[in-house]
């Protein structure tokens, strides 16, 4: 393709030599971004331009990179080959003013191109230079865009060059199976609809004399939007992407002059929290405060559980469990309803045991509809411009989390029923919130580049008082049989009506975290449980202030935190049993 | 240098109203969940920072009526989606310059003008 569209010019290339310097090559780099808008448009990309060099070219007043003048671009020619050439084509892209070279790129098919977009020519903010083209450049050639400084000698430039360079990427994190998105350097025609091609490569291991063999899936694919960054392709049917990475190819578009682009690269699902370093200790404990309600956070944790389990001479083996399922925490899977910034985010809580284990034998399907609101925010209301927005005061906020919604409370050793509705705040203020998260965050906030290099800290703490509402009732009457000769133990219906308050504290230093879950439920209306005495089922009344404590500490055995050794004292009592307990379990925790 | 433009200025003010953060706070290669919580304590940046974004940057003038904008979805802003820092929304909406552009014109000669 580019010999059949320059074969006319190489006889009378302007050579070059090796004049265009290696000068910075690395640091700017050249791209057009996606869609009809820009495809006359090509973006320089100065991040990684050093400061200095950055002002001189770019920023101060007269800088020779301000000014569309000083840019040339140059195709060159048999890149591949020791006959190298390189051609100048500013006239053909940059200026149709610009004196004639001795080469030019005729382009026979040449389609209309769409106007270019508004955008600066520097731009400040994204560090970037959008230099306007007559034409889209051709995916097929190399070129080098040169900036002069006038002011000086010829040999006073920057060279950046631009050859195509093509990525596959799965840009949703929640829709891997179906979305995929390809990008080039060169701008590609692509439209809403399209069809393309999707294809997997697989080796599918064989056990006869030819060895494995290397074969492959076909999947349809339309273009379902185009975004500046790329361009998005829905698949159908769903792709086989798990863990392992999967190697897909993509084909069916083009530049704008019709040369193919074919796009590999492999996908996968995203470990998840890898852009936070690793799962985050305060996200993976779905464990609920207070035995009662949802969690405080949404996390990549979907299931804990700890085991215990306890044998001695002459007694009964005694089995422990408890922990929380919550099949939508990965916030990959999380429903928000109709934009409201209302989650389903069910959770079930459950702490079973054999016969004779101290658990509160209770499965708890707390409240399932979680919403975050933050207090203190700026308002617009006195319309800020942008000198004001430049100095208007940073603030830290305070966090709160709600949860609200219906509860139901089983006793899974007799039978009981509650049904509730609940409503839960947690209150973080920023001077008892200083958490490992937050102060990875205060560091690579102002400095992103040094973001994965530093030994950022592993210690922190956060204190969070709540409040929460119960009321409800006790849904089925219960009468529980007892041995010969005494009365069966009676439980009726009833209204409950509870408040919580406490406070939940967590710190963490290293590998080892602290828990601390202090609280007192206030029983406005009486409530009766069973329990048991011998072989006997007796029934308490409890009412009144009911205080309750569980503190743990655990230590994660490996990198990922998803196995930790774990010690738990509680006392108190906890709905719905309000058995009396004060423990000390040992058990293994496994997060996932 | 020019001065600056109105997706930078309309972005900068939809972090501002969104976490509290200053524009000087951050840089362009700053990622988003660093933000959000540095500046709010307690409250996850996935899910609830993302919604609170996009809420955010819908209630924008110029956003909000911008297909560009309207095409980012949450999962774009999970751990390993395309979307994590500022400069990556940035680069995105840049195809709501257009609209940027209308608005302006439309407040600069009113209905009644």
């Amino acid at each position: 393709m580019r010999k059949c569209i320059f074969a006319g010019v190489l006889s009378c290339v302007l050579c070059m030599s090796a004049a265009v310097a290696a000068q910075d090559k690395s640091s700017i780099k050249a791209a057009q971004l996606q869609g009809p808008e820009f495809a006359r448009l090509l973006r320089l990309d100065l991040s990684a331009l050093p400061a200095d060099k950055m002002n001189q070219w770019f920023v101060l007043q007269g800088a020779p990179g301000a000014d569309a003048n000083n840019y040339s671009i140059y195709i060159v020619l048999e890149p591949d080959t020791s006959a190298t050439q390189v051609c100048d084509v500013s006239r053909d892209y940059l200026d149709a003013t610009r004196p004639a070279s001795a080469c030019s790129v005729p382009d026979p098919n040449v389609p209309a191109f769409p106007a270019r977009a508004n955008v600066s020519f520097v731009d400040a903010f994204g560090q970037a230079v959008n230099l306007p083209l007559l034409k889209p450049l051709h995916a097929d050639a190399h070129y080098v865009v040169t900036i002069r400084n006038p002011s000086h000698d010829s040999h006073d430039r920057i060279d950046i060059p631009f050859s195509t360079v093509s990525s596959l990427i799965s840009p949703d994190a929640a829709k891997v199976r179906t979305r995929l998105k390809v990008n080039d350097t060169a701008a590609l025609n692509a439209t809403v609809g399209q069809k393309v091609k999707v294809s997997r490569s697989v080796t599918k291991v064989a056990n006869g004399p030819n060895g494995p063999k290397t074969g492959g899936d076909v999947y349809s694919a339309i273009v379902r939007q185009i975004d500046t960054d790329g361009v998005v392709i829905s698949v159908e049917p769903p792709l086989p992407i798990g863990t392992s990475p999967v190697q897909l190819e993509v084909e069916g578009l083009t530049d704008y002059y019709g040369a193919p682009i074919k796009f590999q690269g492999k996908v996968q699902n995203p470990p998840c929290g890898t852009s936070s370093g690793g799962p985050q200790t305060s996200d993976t404990t779905i464990s609920s405060p207070g035995g009662s309600a949802n969690a405080t956070s949404v996390s990549c944790a979907f299931v804990t559980i700890q085991l215990s389990a306890i044998t001695a001479v002459h007694s009964l083996p005694t089995f422990a469990a408890s922990g929380a399922v919550a099949p939508w925490h990965p916030a990959t899977r999380l429903i928000e309803l109709r934009k409201t910034e209302i989650f389903f985010d069910p959770v079930v809580n459950f702490d079973v045991g054999s016969g004779n284990a101290k658990s509160s034998n209770s499965v708890i399907v707390p409240a399932q509809f979680t919403r975050a609101f933050v207090l203190g925010l700026p308002s617009n209301k006195k319309k800020l411009d942008p000198a004001s927005l430049m100095k208007a005061p940073g603030s830290r906020l305070v966090g709160v989390n709600a949860t609200f919604g219906p509860r139901a409370e089983f006793d899974t050793q007799h039978g009981g029923v509650n049904v509730l509705a609940e409503g839960r705040g947690e209150l973080y203020l920023p001077q008892l919130s200083k958490t490992v998260d937050f102060q990875k965050a205060a560091i690579a906030e102002g400095n992103p580049a040094i973001r994965d290099l530093l030994e950022l800290p592993t210690n922190g703490f956060s204190i969070a008082p709540y409040l929460q509402f119960d009321a409800g009732t006790h849904v089925n009457s219960q009468t529980i049989s007892n041995p010969a000769g005494t009365a069966p133990a009676s439980i009726p219906t009833y209204d409950i009506s509870r408040v919580y308050f406490g406070f939940y504290g967590t710190a963490q230093l290293g590998r080892n975290t602290v828990s601390l879950d202090a609280s007192g439920v206030d029983l406005f209306l009486t409530e009766v449980a069973p329990f048991t005495v011998g072989k006997n089922v007796d029934v308490r009344r409890i009412s009144g202030v009911q205080p309750h404590t569980k503190a743990t500490y655990s230590v994660y055995i490996d990198r990922l935190k998803h196995y930790a050794g774990s010690i738990c004292w509680e006392d108190g009592r906890m709905a719905p049993s309000f058995q009396y307990l004060n423990k000390v379990t040992v058990s293994l925790k496994v997060t996932y | 240098m020019d001065a600056m433009n109105p997706i930078e200025y309309h972005l900068k003010l939809t972090i501002y109203l969104w976490c509290g953060a200053n524009p000087n706070q951050y840089t362009i290669q700053s990622q988003l969940r660093d933000i959000w919580n540095t500046h709010v304590p307690g409250v996850n940046y996935e899910p609830a920072g993302i919604a609170r974004f996009m809420h955010q940057m819908y209630g924008d003038a110029v956003f909000g009526s911008c297909g560009a904008a309207q095409n980012m979805t949450q999962g774009e802003f999970i751990s390993g989606g395309d979307l994590q820092t500022v400069n990556s929304v940035y680069v995105r909406l840049q195809a709501c310059a257009s609209s940027a552009a209308a608005k302006i014109a439309t407040e600069a000669t009113p209905p009644w003008g």
